[in-house]
């Protein structure tokens, strides 16, 4: 790196002084958008530029962006972008004492100091960096946080991991007046979460949507206590969602294509609905599985006679025999699931007892909390002999 | 050979098959050299100019021609070693129709010398294009040389069907190749433009195919059927193969013949060690009772027909099936540094490379696993004589693998590779390889065990079918293979124009998309070809897109059920592409790596 050049001529195009902590915590999140391997090489930075309250980081993968205003008393007003990893790195590794950030307009070199601590960081011209996509209008709807951070892993779990079929990547979003409804599917089962959503424009809001599942995870990731509300916005070209936070905003891309009709998979009658305590199922599920990945042996479930048996069979491992104390209605019924999938829903559920809906050993079953309609797991069984 | 050469009758003439015998250079060189080895020589040196088109030489220390029937001898139906038609069902000799001499006279310049070992001098004749144009006294130590000149000279047709001078001499090095491996007690130099192209020292079949197929075709496997149909030969490891079936010579009763089934017997052995597309290469020889066979059915004898070939075919099979089970896991490319000498990477800075090779003992520890049993053999013979069971396979496969449980896994390196320990030594995994090839094995387990039990394959079903664009063509093609597909746990069918509609997959594939898979299937599907072989194909392609990636990381518990699973799996020290699955590093191998006393 080179010296900072001294001497009083030099023009500073940004400055301010900002706490290390809140300028960490925000570029770890932000900096979730850079890509790790980019061709053009601004996009390995963030973009910093100081606003009437602050300092705002805000990176981009071009699908993906993430920004945050970190609280910061600005000196002179500029912009620069820096490398996203090393700034992170680097701020982490301060005391809690404020820092000073200022850059040189001519090298768009930026020097953090931080008590006797001096750093350059050789940035890049702002004028490079990609221009973000603007959400032209306000939220059309919020919705509460942490319901929508459970939300997103209640479902995109169930999102497929092959981008092959881009649709199934992403997790459906449908709001229609004062309900937001979140949908993913690989194919094998569906994931369908209800959640409350409070409208703020004027006039019925009705709309379906297919977000990335990664990117929503970063949302996720984003939520905390401090965090209270989501809004959420569409770009009017109906390409962009925008989900905004007291001091953050994330826009991603959304998915093109037809998501599948998703409400036709789900059974709406069953044969038999077997209801016992989540855990005792969870921990048989668990110890069946041992395997994560190996779908070949899949755990066979076993209703009748005030009981669930699990067996999870496996020349090698030995047999795994498990009878649960169940309530069980209707038919006698056995039937073959994937552990991961059967894992993955009870862990989804909420309550004490989940309750089973199961349609004999080839049609879908449905997983959901007793007692509770607004989160269901449709699973299709895999077939054995 | 002391028989005199004698026209045969007209008859027994006109049952001999028509035809060209001699079509291009290599066909001559391969009558020339027949005629050496009928002689009983010992020593038979060729030598090429321009593949053959300008000079061919062949000179042997054989019984010679004594000199009053050399004009016989290029005579058409001229034998000394057939007189009747009951003879040719029991033809030893190479040689019964006193054809390919004349042929070649016809159409090239001939010149033969050649001295009976207990005659004074030796004799020579000259001819052109069939006719004589001298034939006097010469000087020659006992035996005959046969020069031929200017090939196809008269014949311009002909000459215009030949490939290039290159081919043409590959395929008369082949021939004298061919015959140096079918008669290894024999003697063979073979000079291409001078150059010295083969020298195989006469002797034993070991020595003559390690000149034949060069140092770089590893350890070769010794194969051993006895009985009445008698298998015998040298197979390459499943590690070193070539991408044409040429380097597999089958033998029958000493004869090179091209027989398309013997030649799929020997693959199917080897089924689901080598990769998709790579052939094994050797010589595998069958000998049976002449009766048996029916070699006049190609004018140059390269066909032969097999009465029974079903009884032969899973001899063949079985006795290369055998021969792999029992050969041992030699690892290609580790190599132990040579800590005495030179070291490796004194030479070049490479890495220096590990070499397995005993146990401590003194016996091998690593073990070439088991091919997998498929029904192809059953199939071939009729489905009743089938000498070895599947639970017999299973079970040696079991028992030799078993040498290494309990598999215990210690790491995972930043690569991917599993780090683990044996009874036998410490052991390196390919996590995808180990895993492709148990999921493979369980395709094609519970696909056979489906069939038997008369019930679906085990699969995972849609709860969105995946409806799948692959045109008209995809549609046709796939759907000859539906039936294979479904046995993998695969439901598929046609579902309007272009289009097949999936709605199961087999469980192992649950977690790959649907649609991508079927298009790779269908990619993969090779024209035509046998259905266990497609069906081989298929598993192997579908265990390949499940099993996990070599970089991703696993959890010593998913580490151990890996290892587990692995040594219970029938050939499980190969992946389904021949790759091995483990590397075995023994105490005593470590022990001279570094340079320690070996216990
Ligand atoms: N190198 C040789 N040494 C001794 N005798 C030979 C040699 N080459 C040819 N002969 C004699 O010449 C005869 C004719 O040879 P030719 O190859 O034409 O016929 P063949 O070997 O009997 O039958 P085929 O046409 O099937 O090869 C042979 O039967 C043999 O007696
Ligand atoms: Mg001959
Ligand atoms: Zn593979």
């Amino acid at each position: 790196m080179n010296n900072w050049p001294s001497g009083t001529s030099t023009h500073t195009a940004l400055r301010c002084t900002v706490s290390p902590s809140a300028l960490s915590s925000s570029l770890s999140l932000v900096s979730r958008a850079v890509s790790p391997r980019s061709t053009l090489p601004v996009l390995s930075n963030v973009l910093l530029e100081t606003e009437a309250e602050g300092l705002r980081v805000t990176a981009t993968n071009l699908d993906l962006t993430i920004s945050a205003l970190v609280a910061a008393t600005v000196l002179e007003e500029g912009r620069v972008t820096v490398p996203a990893r090393l700034l992170a790195e680097y701020v982490a590794s301060l005391d809690e004492t404020t820092c000073t950030m200022e850059v040189d307009e001519r090298t768009q070199m930026l020097r953090i100091t931080s008590g006797v601590q001096k750093t350059n960081l050789h940035g890049i011209d702002a004028v490079e960096f990609p221009p973000l996509p603007a959400r032209e209008t306000a939220p059309a709807f919020e919705v509460d946080a942490a319901a929508l951070q459970q939300a997103i892993t209640q479902t995109a779990v169930a999102a497929s991991g092959d981008e092959q079929t881009p649709v199934l990547t992403g997790v459906l979003l449908h709001v229609e007046g004062s309900e937001l409804t979140l949908v993913a599917t690989d194919r094998h089962r569906l994931a369908v979460k209800k959640l409350e959503a409070q409208v703020l424009t004027e006039g019925v809001v009705s709309g379906t949507v297919i977000v990335p599942a990664r990117h929503l995870g970063e949302l996720a990731r984003a939520i905390n206590p401090t965090r209270p509300r989501v809004g959420v916005a569409f770009s009017d070209a109906r390409n962009q969602v925008f989900f905004t936070l007291r001091d953050m905003e994330i826009s991603s891309r959304l998915i093109e294509g037809n998501y599948p009709n998703y409400t036709q998979v789900i059974p709406a009658h069953s044969t038999t609905t077997v209801v016992l305590s989540k855990e005792l199922l969870l921990k048989s599920a668990k110890t069946a599985a041992v395997l994560a990945r190996d779908a070949s042996n899949p755990v066979r479930l076993r209703a009748g006679k005030g009981e669930l048996e699990l067996l999870a069979q496996s020349a090698e491992v030995g047999d795994h025999d498990a009878p649960l104390p169940a309530k069980v209605d209707g038919e006698d019924v056995q039937v073959a699931f994937n552990a991961r999938y059967l894992l993955d829903a009870l862990q989804a559920i909420d309550g004490e007892d989940a309750e089973l809906s199961l349609n004999g050993p080839l049609q879908p079953a449905v997983v959901r909390a007793l007692g509770r309609d607004d989160y269901l797991c449709v699973i299709m069984p895999v077939r054995v002999p | 050979m002391t028989t005199p050469i004698r026209l045969l009758p007209p008859q027994v003439a006109d049952a001999i098959a028509a035809g060209e015998v001699v079509e291009r250079p290599a066909a001559a060189v391969k009558e020339l050299c027949e005629n050496a080895l009928d002689a009983g020589a010992t020593r038979v040196d060729v030598d090429l100019e321009a593949g053959g088109l300008v000079r061919i030489v062949v000179a042997d220390d054989g019984a010679g021609i004594p000199g009053d029937q050399l004009q016989l001898a290029v005579a058409r139906h001229a034998t000394s070693k057939l007189e009747t038609v009951g003879d040719l069902a029991r033809v030893r000799s190479l040689g019964f129709r006193g054809e390919a001499l004349a042929s070649i006279a016809a159409v090239s310049d001939v010149r033969i010398t050649s001295r009976p070992p207990g005659e004074e001098g030796a004799w020579l004749l000259h001819s052109r294009a069939g006719e004589v144009l001298e034939h006097r006294a010469a000087a020659r130590a006992p035996g005959t040389t046969v020069e031929v000149c200017d090939l196809f000279h008269n014949t311009p047709a002909r000459l215009a069907f030949l490939r290039s001078e290159r081919s043409e001499s590959s395929a008369a090095v082949r021939a004298v190749s061919d015959l140096a491996l079918t008669h290894p007690e024999v003697g063979f130099t073979c000079r291409s433009d001078d150059r010295l192209v083969l020298r195989s020292p006469g002797g034993s079949l070991i020595d003559t195919a390690a000149a034949v197929f060069g140092r770089d075709a590893g350890e070769l496997i010794a194969v051993e059927g006895p009985g009445e149909i008698a298998v015998s030969g040298l197979i390459s490891e499943p590690r070193s193969h070539r991408g044409s079936r040429t380097g597999l010579v089958i033998v029958i009763n000493r004869r090179r013949v091209h027989n398309r089934a013997l030649v799929v017997a020997v693959e199917e052995a080897y089924a689901g060690l080598l990769p998709v597309g790579r052939h094994p290469f050797g010589v595998v020889e069958v000998t049976l009772d002449p009766a048996m066979v029916d070699v006049n059915v190609h004018p140059t004898k390269r066909e032969v027909r097999l009465r029974e070939e079903g009884r032969v075919f899973t001899a063949v099979q079985h006795a290369c099936w055998s021969a792999l089970q029992e050969a041992r896991l030699s690892l290609a490319g580790v190599r132990l540094p040579q800590l005495g000498g030179g070291a490796p990477d004194a030479a070049g800075g490479a890495e220096p490379e590990l070499e397995l090779r005993e146990g401590p003992a003194g016996r091998p520890v690593e073990l070439w696993p088991h091919p997998l049993r498929e029904a192809a053999v059953r199939e071939a013979d009729g489905g009743e004589s089938a000498s070895i069971t599947d639970r017999e396979q299973a079970e040696t496969a079991g028992h030799r693998l078993a040498d290494l449980a309990p598999l215990r896994p210690l790491a995972q390196t930043s690569e991917g590779w599993l780090v683990a320990e044996s009874p036998r030594g410490m052991v390196l995994v390919d996590p995808h390889a180990a895993h492709e090839k148990i999921l493979y094995a369980e395709l094609l387990a519970e696909g056979d065990a489906a069939i038997r039990e008369g019930r679906a394959a085990t699969s995972q079903l849609l709860l969105v079918d995946s409806v799948v664009s692959v045109g008209a063509a995809g549609v046709e093609r796939l759907s000859e293979s539906f039936a294979i597909l479904a046995g993998l746990g695969f439901q598929l069918e046609p579902f309007g124009p272009g289009l097949v509609r999936c709605s199961a997959v087999p469980a192992a594939a649950a977690h790959l998309d649907p649609e991508r898979l079927v298009r790779d299937l269908l990619d993969s599907l090779p024209a035509g070809g046998d259905a266990p072989a497609r069906r081989r194909r298929l598993a192997a392609l579908t265990a390949c897109h499940a099993a996990v990636r070599l970089g991703a990381r696993l959890d010593p518990r998913e580490q151990l059920r890996l290892l587990e699973r692995l040594v219970v799996t029938p050939g499980g020290l190969t992946c389904p592409h021949g790759r091995p699955t483990v590397i075995v590093l023994d105490a005593r191998s470590l022990r001279r790596a570094f340079g320690r006393p070996t216990v």
